[in-house]
This record gives C-alpha cells, structure tokens and sequence, in this order.
C-alpha cells in the first residue's frame, strides 16, 4: 500500500526545511509520495532537480493552495495557475461559505482544505455531499492538532470531530495531510491515522484517507500531463483508441 | 476469572535534534497523556518504558485497551525539553521477544549503516 502525504510546506515558501530533508524523511516514514504546497509565488521549477534525484524513491508533486477573498478573486488565481502546478487547493481562512461552494463546483479545484478552528466550522453536510459528486477531495490537516493545547485543542477536537463525522455520513472523498512546516511536524502515516482515531475517524477510513483517494487525485493528475489532456471530461481519442 | 491485564510492547524510534534522557522521554510521554486523557485515563494505561536506547529507541509496555491512546499521545509529542523530537513507532508485540526478533534488528541495522557513513 501507498502512503501520500499532499501538504506539506518547505523552505520554498513558509516552511522551515529545505525540500530535500524534508523529502528524506518523509521517505523514511514511508510515503510513496508527496506535495509541496509552495507554489503561490514560487516557479515548480525550483524543485525540478530534486524531483530527477528523487523520482525512484519518492513521487513528488507541486501543489497551491489559494486563499482568496472572493469568489472571483478564487476564479482568477484559479486562472494563473491552472497549467502551472499539479494539485490545485483552495481555503477560505474565514467563514466564507461561498468561496467553498464555487469551489467545490469548479472543476479546475483539487482539494477543499480544512485546517484551521474557523474552516472546520462552516461547512456542513450538504457541501460534503457536492463535493462528493463533484469528485473533489475535502483535505482534513492534522497540523493544529498537534500544536494547539488545551482549550484550542479540545475546542478544534470537537469541531473537526462535527465535520469528519459529516463527511463520513456524506461518504465524500477525503485526505489527511500533516500539514507540515518543518519536518518535525511530519508524521508517519500510522501516527496519522492515530491523529485521526482523536476525532473518531475509523482506521480504515483513515488509512484510504491517506493511500486510496490520494491515489484518485494522482491518477488524476498523470491523466493531465497527457498531451491529449485538453480540460476535465475532453481529451484527444486517436481512431485505434475508440 | 483470569484478571490479568494483557499486555502490548512498543517499540519506538525516537528522531531527534538534541540529547533526550529516559527521565525526560517518559515525563514527556505522560505529560502527553495526561493533556490529551486527562489523569483518570492515564491511570488506565499502565505505561513503563522498559528499555531505552539514548535517542534512538524505546520499548513501551501498555495495557491492550489504551494502546491507542499511548500510540496517539506519542504521535502529538513534538518536543521534549526544548528539543525537536518525532516518536515513529516501529512496531507492536505482545511479547518482547517477538517485538526486538521482528523490529529491532531492522533499527539496529539502520544504526549500523549510519555508524559507517
């Protein structure tokens, strides 16, 4: 089995490390693959070297996550870096339900993130059950769980014990992701799949969190570096194909 | 009525950027406990470090029934005395023969292997 971890932040942009200590150990922890979420302002080239070096060990993939304050200010990031990187996320930072819904209904968008206390409080079941049959994957950040403490922490155990309890019943697709910033806030997948038993997350369903619908996106992903790839749904069938 | 309480072994690799003593690993590990069950659950587990390697492994002994709860509050530790520390639990067994036959020697290899680079 496959272990992804799709969030993780490097020196690049606001992490501490540089991507290839965090790279050695996320291999060391067992991850098959993993996404750099620095891609704002940062070319994918920088990490093009790493990812010759690295490509038998570990998969490496370039991931934004777009904070926008509107729905048309998501449209236009959307815009710029659609053809640039591979994974495509979008958070609200607020209680901005409608940024969510455009986003779960907009085909360009990978992952809807949910990391922090006021995420975690503005979507409900209906939102899940759109991203659902939109295909879009709710990504659950394990990160403040391990840096809050006391009331933060209990006060966002019970938040994102709401939500994942929602998404499970919406059986919408899902990932966990450490979230890391440096790579001692990295986690091996089993430690992440305890993180997620703290807000009643089954095993099984954790572990398809971070091996089976990461998988989706990363087939997903190859499907568009196909030439023939033109936009989700249309790709170019040569005659033999069809 | 056997009321033997049935026991897991856990070995443990510690990552770390500092020196951490096994006094400091284990008053970590119940301070984490502790905050994230509260007392009456940490009194549930039964935890004792049987053995320790300075700063390359552990070997926990828990109840069955708290062998999650142990596992999660390991994987909240991020530091210990102002070091940085990462716990990654290698394996689990229900005896320590079991557990050192089966994970140890991977450990000890990898020792081994970073001893010669």
């Amino acid at each position: 089995m496959k272990f992804y971890d799709l969030g993780i932040k490097s020196s690049l942009s606001i992490g501490q490390d540089e991507p290839a200590v965090m790279l050695d150990l996320a291999i060391e922890l067992g991850y098959a693959g993993i996404a750099f979420a620095d891609f704002g302002n940062v070319p994918p080239k920088a990490i093009k070297q790493i990812k010759k070096e690295y490509q038998d060990k570990c998969t490496l993939f370039t991931r934004v996550t777009l904070t926008p304050k509107s729905a048309d200010d998501m449209k236009r990031g959307l815009k710029e870096v659609q053809n640039i990187v591979d994974i495509i996320a979008v958070r609200s930072a607020r209680k901005d339900k409608n940024i969510y819904v455009n986003a779960i209904l907009d085909k360009r968008v990978d992952i809807i993130s949910l990391s922090e206390l006021v995420e975690f409080d503005c979507l409900d079941y209906s939102h899940f059950k759109m991203a659902k049959d939109n295909g879009t994957l709710i990504e659950i950040s394990t990160r403040d769980l391990i840096l809050t403490e006391k009331f933060q922490r209990s006060k966002l155990i019970r938040l994102m014990y709401k939500n994942c309890e929602q998404i499970i019943r919406a059986n919408a697709p899902f990932i966990l992701t450490s979230g890391a910033e440096s790579k001692w806030e990295l986690r091996a997948p089993k430690e992440l799949v305890m993180l997620a038993g703290l807000v009643k997350i089954p095993d099984k369903q954790a572990i398809n969190a971070l091996s089976s619908y990461p998988e989706i996106l990363v087939r997903k992903i190859q499907m568009r570096r196909d030439p023939n790839y033109i936009m989700a749904g249309v790709r170019i069938v040569s005659p033999e194909e069809e | 009525m056997n009321t033997k309480e049935r026991q897991r072994y856990l070995l443990i690799k510690i990552i770390t950027d500092g020196e951490i003593g096994e006094q400091q690993l284990i008053r970590a590990i119940w301070r984490s406990l502790s905050s994230l069950y509260g007392e009456f659950g940490t009194s549930r587990t039964g935890l004792w470090l049987i053995e320790y390697e300075r700063n390359r492994y552990g070997i926990l002994r828990t109840n069955i029934q708290a062998l999650t709860m142990v596992r999660t509050s390991l994987a909240v530790i991020r530091q210990i005395e102002g070091n940085n520390c990462l716990m990654v639990v290698e394996g689990v067994s229900g005896t320590i023969e079991a557990l050192k036959r089966k994970h140890l020697a991977k450990i000890k290899l990898n020792m081994q292997e970073e001893i010669q680079t």
